[in-house]
């Protein structure tokens, strides 16, 4: 099931409050800003900063 | 070991207990106060902040357009989930987050609602706050919970009594207190409804585990005051044989300057 789309207007960086990139087919909402990505777990995103995973900067 | 931590720890260990007949939290009838306090409208996209199995958002939903359920239990919105299928309610969204960092736009909700929770925030101004911000102005937040006794004498004596019981309890505020939390954080009170719930206090006990060592040390400073002893503020009776004692809950409506 994908995301409630007038649930992503507004879905945002719990961390910064700003704009998520929802990566459908990976189950991510990604934060450029933090660089953080947020996992979609059987359809629950998992919006919590200490279970975010650290994009490398590489 | 840190809060968050302990929230976590409790509630996973909670989770399945939740739903069990005679809890006090899942009481229709109480269930139902709250929905009529609440100022509800079909055209309402509302959060329920810290929605543990769910209880309030599906007596919520039916009334609403959607209602967005959140909680940092993963057992507990899994739980929170299959009971609302079950239900048969289409228009509950689910997801992972903290009361005191929550994941939305400033003003995106028509009403934000948390129920037994604030008593275990460690600064709960952090998250009336959050639930402020992504409420529209001009529209309610509705804090439920539990109350201290506003006897000064005992408040400490009734929270140490919360907190042997249940790590996760931090402090119950009184009446006056919650007034003034919500207040200080930017929210102009429209109306308090405060009422005792009689608790049983082996299911009370049984709902978070407590280990018998611990309940025999609550039960026995509640008997101690049944028999004219220190009073603990959990106001405590027996009914057929059973003890029991007062909660008071109280659902507060503020609206968001």
């Amino acid at each position: 099931m994908a995301l409630d789309k007038e649930l992503l207007e507004i879905l945002v960086c719990p961390k910064c409050k700003g704009d998520l990139v929802y990566k459908e087919a990976e189950y991510f909402l990604i934060c450029n800003a933090c660089k953080l990505k947020y996992p979609i777990q059987d359809d629950i995103p998992v919006m919590l900063i200490d279970k975010a995973i650290k994009i490398d900067k590489s | 070991m840190d809060h968050n931590e302990t929230i976590r720890r409790e509630f996973t260990h909670q989770a399945e207990s939740f739903g069990k007949p005679g809890l006090t939290l899942s009481s229709q009838e109480y269930l139902a106060w709250m929905v009529d306090i609440l100022p509800l409208n079909p055209e309402f996209r509302v959060l329920d902040v810290a929605t543990g199995t769910g209880h309030l958002s599906r007596a919520i939903a039916p009334h609403v357009s959607q209602v967005v359920a959140i909680d940092m239990t993963p057992k507990m919105l899994e739980k929170a989930k299959e009971e609302a299928a079950k239900a048969g309610l289409g228009n509950i969204i689910f997801e992972e987050g903290d009361a005191a960092a929550l994941p939305y736009q400033d003003n995106s909700f028509d009403m934000v609602v948390s129920r037994l929770a604030i008593h275990h925030f460690e600064k709960p101004q952090l998250q009336l706050r959050e639930m402020i911000r992504v409420c529209k102005t001009d529209h309610a937040v509705g804090i439920i919970d539990l109350l201290s006794p506003s006897d000064q004498s005992v408040i400490e004596t009734y929270n140490r009594l919360e907190r042997m019981r249940d790590a996760s309890h931090t402090l119950a505020l009184t009446k006056d207190q919650l007034a003034e939390a919500m207040e200080a954080a930017g929210l102009s009170i429209s109306g308090m409804d405060s009422r005792d719930i009689q608790v049983d206090f082996g299911l009370w006990a049984e709902m978070t585990a407590t280990d018998p060592h611990t309940k025999g040390e609550i039960s026995k400073e509640l008997e101690q005051e049944l028999r004219g002893g220190a009073k603990t503020g959990m106001r405590p009776f027996m009914q057929d044989g059973k003890l029991k004692f007062l909660h008071t809950w109280c659902v507060a409506i503020g609206i968001k300057k």
